[in-house]
């Protein structure tokens, strides 16, 4: 996905950023990629840890540009870029197998994009049913954000916050397919 | 699950968690008996889908990806992504592995280095290898390779699927130690063999190891601190991080030998850091347990220095003789000579006074003989570089091979004296090439039985050092070589069958050669092909000497295409039209042929440009002209004829100048004088033809002369002096002719007594006792002659002159 498409993605409604909170997401994600690169030269194998990506993100994000001066918001803008990225690259392989019948449906990277398209349909209807559950999840889930940073940019108890995302799990899980 | 349904369950949620946040997610669900799924990481969940998006391997580059599309997949993680892909381009059809290697190399130098990397691995072009198709690296500084794609299993599944036989295996590794030692001495190290990075491919049925996954760009530099190897296959220094060289890689090659070892015996061990203490206990061969031990030692210096060291010592026990660690052992000797002479184990058992007898007689035949061996080697191989050196070439250049004979007789003398026992196959192969040397001095000495014999004691070696374990891009060339030499010697003999047979043989050999190796040279299949279109054409099978000639013409041709200016490839192509126009003079297209052999000696003029040091070529020009000549006289163009005679005549002036000994030339000349002679003849032009005729018989007895028991120097002379005779009888000095005539008649009495099967000397002989008018006599040659097909014009004129009514 390139930074276009991430414009794209990010354009929508339900994100409701600024044109330079749009920027700066993509500056995110970029930088998340470079990461991703070190990180998995450096963990040989076990693939690339999203905690870990999003907060050398940050770090490296404070020895420059500074327009993402609170550190929750960072955190909060991430986990949406990665559930938008996320989505799109698994929309893309859902794509491929129509395209494409070598046996790809066999493999993890498939399923795990079936798996995804359906949570972010039930992630759609649980907006409907009630938007902070879905926000809250969105953050804990996609950014691994602390409970009580959740809190501060939800400007909500922390209690609330982790009955939330307690709900949300189990409405998700039982709506997952 | 409806949306009502779903919905009404999410109320129901709601409430309970309002109610008691306390209770845990898991608990709950089961508690309550909802079919669920697991939502609690997203690094769990979606743990691939989350690699695969944010690691660099979208063909990003666009040299990549307009050439190539991805098929799938094929690894991941650790140093590299791995596909397999198609390329796409256009241009031809391949599969191939692309390959991106993880780390980025941003800085110049450091892409400097990685460039020069892989140019040190695109050099190491060898069939054991993976070949490097293309790589480089992309704007975002990330390297990528295209590597020829094998189609063959790991080497421990591959013995399995196939029930490879110890021997078997053992055959693998000794061809896995060439390819180490050819990589090593390279100075390039693997440093992460394991049965994953080698695949076994099946050329036509053989199996042949190939090694994959070089360390590529972990060689030096920054990345050099990851290069752990594989658990269970690294060396104890690569694992401490100290210094590595080819013994870590012969480390590794042990503990892979014992796992494949581990797999033929259907002992075979997951973990593999217990490969090399299930070896122990395990039911194979001491000697290679042995082998084993010492490539696996913990000290690099008590491992095989190299990786030949290691193949000469699997060579021995391929044939059941002592290891280089317990050669001077008494038991390991004693032991290793029953097994190879069954027959002693016999004796042993039924006297045992004798077996101790034969017992120690053999192992001090054993020593002795290794001793000889030693000495006998270092003596050998000098004489064999010597005369494998490129000597012959070098000599055949300047016209002298005659030099070589007394060199060939010793080296035949040496041959002889090897104890083939004590020959591995190396001197097995080494004893071919001598034997292929010595034939073709023989065969160029015209000394046809003795050059037979040299070839077929070289095809017995060649065999030997085949099923020893020879490298078939040694074997093929070779083989195709002596079967070439041999037809030549063949052919000369009349021996159509045989001919035929080695002909193909040649040709099969050099077909395996190209399936194994597409860019090898081309000249030893021409070679063959050319020998085998004469052989068509003398034994008038019309058909199949066609398509023979078309074939041996394109390969000349095709090959002269792929390298324009080189001289042996325009020599070569000049004996490809030669050979079209006899066959077309031969099936009656002499205008085709006129114009054919004018091709030919404009491509050995072009030879002649790009080589002026070979005399060979000069001689081949000079006898192309010769023919040129010929074929002008039979279609009637006597200018152009002359014009072409003179030209040789010109030409072979030169060279005796150049090569004033060389007997094959002075033949060759004095055919030059008698066509020159012939032509002023025709044109009645008598004191000239009289003239060239003479040179012509001044040479044929030189040559007589030097030796006299050569007979087709005998008939040589014979013909020309037929030639002045006639001419002299044309003249009216019948003395002078009459006088030639007994001669000739003398001369070639002898030599159609000693072989009477021979057609020419039979007609040089009617034609004496025609010219004598001795007609009884003449009367049986003529029945002779007859049958042989050889009555020509000259026969027809003088019957006709005497009133014979013979036909």
């Amino acid at each position: 996905m390139d930074s276009a498409n991430l414009t794209q993605l990010l354009n929508n409604k339900q994100s409701a950023l600024s044109h330079e909170q749009q920027h700066d997401i993509e500056a995110v994600y970029l930088r998340l990629k470079e990461i991703a690169r070190t990180q998995r030269f450096k963990i040989r194998g076990t693939g690339i840890n999203t905690t870990a990506l999003v907060n050398e993100a940050w770090l490296k994000s404070q020895n420059q540009e500074k327009t993402f001066n609170d550190r929750n918001h960072f955190f909060a803008y991430s986990a949406l870029a990665m559930r938008h990225i996320l989505l799109n690259e698994a929309k893309k392989n859902q794509l491929i197998t129509y395209v494409d019948d070598s046996g790809f449906a066999e493999q993890p990277v498939f399923k795990e994009s079936s798996y995804l398209l359906d949570l972010e349909k039930q992630l759609v209807k649980l907006k409907a049913f009630d938007e902070s559950l879905e926000r809250v999840f969105t953050y804990k889930f996609f950014g691994d954000m602390e409970f009580v940073d959740i809190a501060d940019v939800m400007q909500v108890s922390e209690r609330t916050v982790f009955r939330n995302w307690k709900k949300a799990r189990a409405m998700l899980a039982v709506a997952l397919k | 699950m409806s949306q009502d349904d779903l919905e009404k369950l999410w109320q129901q949620i709601d409430a309970d968690l309002d109610q008691d946040d306390d209770i845990e997610v898991e608990d709950y669900l089961q508690k309550k008996g909802f079919e669920h799924k697991d939502v609690s990481s997203l690094n769990v969940q979606v743990n691939h889908l989350i690699s695969s998006t944010f690691s660099e391997t979208e063909l990003s580059d666009e040299q990549l990806h307009n050439k190539y599309k991805i098929i799938e997949q094929i690894d991941s993680g650790g140093q590299s992504d791995v596909y397999l892909a198609e390329r796409s381009d256009g241009v031809y059809q391949q599969t191939v592995i692309i390959k991106f290697i993880s780390g980025r190399f941003e800085h110049a130098s450091l892409k400097q280095q990685f460039l020069q990397e892989m140019q040190l691995l695109a050099d190491l072009r060898h069939p054991g290898v993976v070949s490097i198709i293309d790589g480089n690296i992309t704007e975002a500084g990330q390297p990528w390779l295209v590597l020829d794609y094998i189609d063959g299993l790991h080497i421990d599944h591959y013995v399995t699927r196939h029930q490879l036989s110890i021997e078997d295996v053992v055959k693998l590794i000794t061809d896995l130690c060439d390819t180490l030692q050819f990589v090593h001495n390279r100075k390039v190290f693997h440093k992460d063999l394991k049965p994953g990075n080698v695949l076994v491919k099946n050329i036509n049925g053989v199996p042949y190891p190939v090694l994959i996954d070089f360390g590529i760009a972990m060689q030096q530099g920054e990345q050099s601190e990851l290069t752990f190897g594989t658990h269970g296959y690294s060396a104890p220094e690569q694992i401490k991080g100290e210094l590595t060289d080819q013994r870590t890689d012969l480390y590794a090659l042990g503990v892979l030998f014992a796992h494949v070892l581990l797999s033929s015996t259907g002992q075979a061990t997951e973990d593999t850091a217990n490969i090399l203490s299930a070896i122990q206990k395990a039911k194979i061969p001491g000697d290679l347990l042995k082998v084993i031990n010492k490539l696996t030692a913990e000290q690099a210096e008590q491992r095989y220095p190299n990786a030949d060291a290691l193949r000469s010592d699997l060579n021995q026990w391929q044939m059941g003789f002592p290891l280089s660690f317990d050669n001077h052992k008494l038991s390991t000797v004693v032991g290793k000579t029953v097994k190879r002479h069954p027959w002693i184990t016999l004796g042993l058992l039924m006297v045992l006074f004798s077996s101790v007898f034969f017992t120690i007689k053999y192992t001090r035949d054993v020593q002795h003989l290794q001793e000889l061996t030693a000495a006998e080697k270092n003596a050998t191989d000098e004489l064999m570089n010597f005369m494998l050196d490129d000597l012959y070439e070098s000599l055949e250049r300047i016209g002298r091979i005659d030099v070589l004979q007394r060199v060939a007789e010793k080296s035949v003398d040496h041959l002889g004296k090897q104890d083939q026992l004590t020959m591995d196959e190396a001197s097995h192969r080494q004893a071919a090439k001598a034997y292929v040397n010595t034939g073709r001095v023989f065969d160029y000495l015209e000394q046809s039985e003795q050059a037979q014999n040299m070839f077929q004691a070289a095809d017995k070696h060649l065999d030997k050092a085949y099923l020893m374990g020879a490298n078939p891009l040694d074997y093929y060339p070779l083989k195709a070589n002596l079967k070439v030499y041999q037809s030549q010697v063949l052919s000369s003999e009349g021996q159509e069958q045989e001919t035929e047979k080695v002909l193909s043989e040649a040709i099969e050999a050099m077909n395996q050669l190209l399936l194994l190796e597409p860019d090898s040279d081309q000249m030893t299949l021409w070679e063959a092909s050319l020998e085998l279109s004469y052989q068509m054409m003398e034994y008038a099978k019309q058909e199949q000497a066609e398509q023979q000639v078309a074939k041996t013409v394109s390969i000349s041709t095709e090959q002269l295409a792929a390298h324009p200016d080189d001289a042996d490839w325009l020599y070569a192509n000049s004996h490809s039209f030669q050979m079209k126009a006899w066959y077309e003079f031969d099936f009656g297209e002499l205008e085709q042929g006129v114009k054919d052999i004018n091709k030919a000696v404009a491509f050995a003029q072009a030879s002649i440009v790009q080589d002026r040091e070979d005399l060979k070529k000069q001689n081949n020009e000079r006898i192309l002209l010769n023919q040129l000549a010929f074929f002008y006289l039979e279609s009637k163009q006597i200018e152009q004829a002359k014009a072409a005679a003179l030209r040789a005549v010109e030409l072979g002036d030169g060279l005796k100048l150049k090569a004033p000994f060389n007997q094959e030339y002075e033949r060759e000349q004095a055919y030059s004088f008698s066509t020159v002679g012939e032509i002023y003849q025709q044109q009645g032009d008598l004191d000239s033809a009289l003239n060239y005729y003479q040179q012509g018989l001044a040479i044929s007895k030189h040559n007589y002369e030097k030796d006299p028991k050569n007979y087709s120097a005998a008939n040589d002379l014979a013909v020309d002096a037929l030639l002045v005779a006639g001419l002299e009888q044309q003249l009216g000095n019948v003395e002078a002719a009459n006088q030639l005539f007994v001669e000739v008649e003398s001369i070639i009495e002898q030599v159609h007594e000693a072989e009477p099967n021979n057609k020419y000397y039979a007609h040089t002989l009617l034609v004496a006792k025609l010219h004598q008018k001795k007609f009884t006599e003449a009367r049986a040659l003529f029945e002779i002659t007859k049958a042989n097909d050889m009555v020509d014009g000259v026969i027809e004129d003088l019957l006709k002159e005497n009133n014979l009514d013979w036909q």
